[in-house]
């Protein structure tokens, strides 16, 4: 499965290709976690939801919208309305790779009892990197659950 | 006779892993562990306790960091070595001073520990203790720290 791989202190982020509609250049300034704009669109910014308010944000990562009845973003909350959008900002889309699933491990139990991080699908090593592979649906979810918004 | 006597003594002691943490003395049961290894990186992962210094790559696969140093004392455990546990008890390991000894301990010797009124006593992570060369070594739970991360995130 391909991942967009996007830069977080000392691993990579891997957003799955097929969750993503589109790559787009963000210039504006970024405040807050979560944004939301006339139209419908709502921008969650991942170096504030990480704690790493202080770090630029370059590029967005347009998602498919959620089908009527799909699971993904868990809700109302989080559904997007008729055209919007959802859109995770990152530092940047540094890069795309291959992560074979035979490649991919699950996190260890502690790290998932809380549900907390639950939107990391895995974890894969290559060389000395890691990538931590996303849910892009359950990280809004858990977005919206931690800023105290119905899911 | 004597044979049966050696086996019923061998059936009752459980062989222990005691190692330093900060300079006190802790262990797990030696069946929970896999490698000591020494320190190589930690890749931090966000929105953790910080006593959960991240993940650590063990042939590919990712095991969390426990430092007990910061769970317990509030003071961080010099990146030393690492007691790795078997994955089939959970993909953990644990920031270590250094290993000191490997013993067998008879089951009657080990101690119950009392859960302190304050979480901060680090007793809710001990699970039992017992006496070794006038010192108290403490066996960490590996239940109870899971229950102590989750009950952390909650907070």
């Amino acid at each position: 499965m391909r991942y967009f791989l996007c830069p977080v202190e000392q691993f990579f982020l891997g957003v799955p290709e097929d969750a993503v509609a589109a790559i787009m250049i963000y210039s504006e300034g970024v405040t807050k976690t979560v944004s939301r704009y006339e139209g419908g669109d709502t921008f969650f910014s991942l170096p504030h939801f990480f704690g790493l308010a202080d770090r630029t944000v370059r590029h967005g990562i347009i998602l498919k919208s959620s089908k009527p009845g799909a699971s993904q973003n868990n809700g109302a909350a989080s559904e997007p309305e008729e055209g919007a959008r959802n859109i995770l900002l990152v530092s940047s889309v540094e890069r795309e790779a291959d992560v074979p699933p035979e490649e991919i491990y699950s996190l260890p139990e502690l790290l998932l009892a809380s549900g907390h991080l639950s939107f990391f699908t895995g974890i894969a090593f290559e060389r000395s990197l890691m990538i931590a592979l996303i849910d892009p649906a359950a990280l809004i979810a858990q977005i919206f659950r931690m800023q105290g918004e119905p899911v | 006779m004597p044979e049966v006597s050696s086996d019923v003594a061998a059936a009752n002691t459980e062989k222990y892993l005691i190692f330093t943490i900060l300079g006190k003395f802790y262990t797990f049961p030696s069946r929970f562990i896999s490698e000591v290894t020494a320190f190589d990186h930690v890749y931090p992962l966000p929105l953790l306790p910080n006593y959960v210094r991240g993940i650590i790559n063990r042939y590919a696969v990712p095991f969390a960091l426990i430092d007990i140093g910061l769970l317990i004392r509030e003071t961080a455990t010099p990146e030393s070595k690492v007691v790795v546990l078997k994955e089939t008890v959970d993909k953990l390991a644990f920031l270590i001073d250094d290993v000191v000894d490997i013993i067998d301990i008879p089951v009657s010797s080990l101690l119950q520990v009392s859960q302190g009124a304050e979480q901060g006593d680090g007793s809710d992570i001990i699970e039992a203790s017992f006496e070794w060369h006038d010192t108290h070594v403490f066996v960490l739970g590996v239940r109870q720290i899971i229950n102590r991360v989750k009950a952390d995130f909650e907070l």
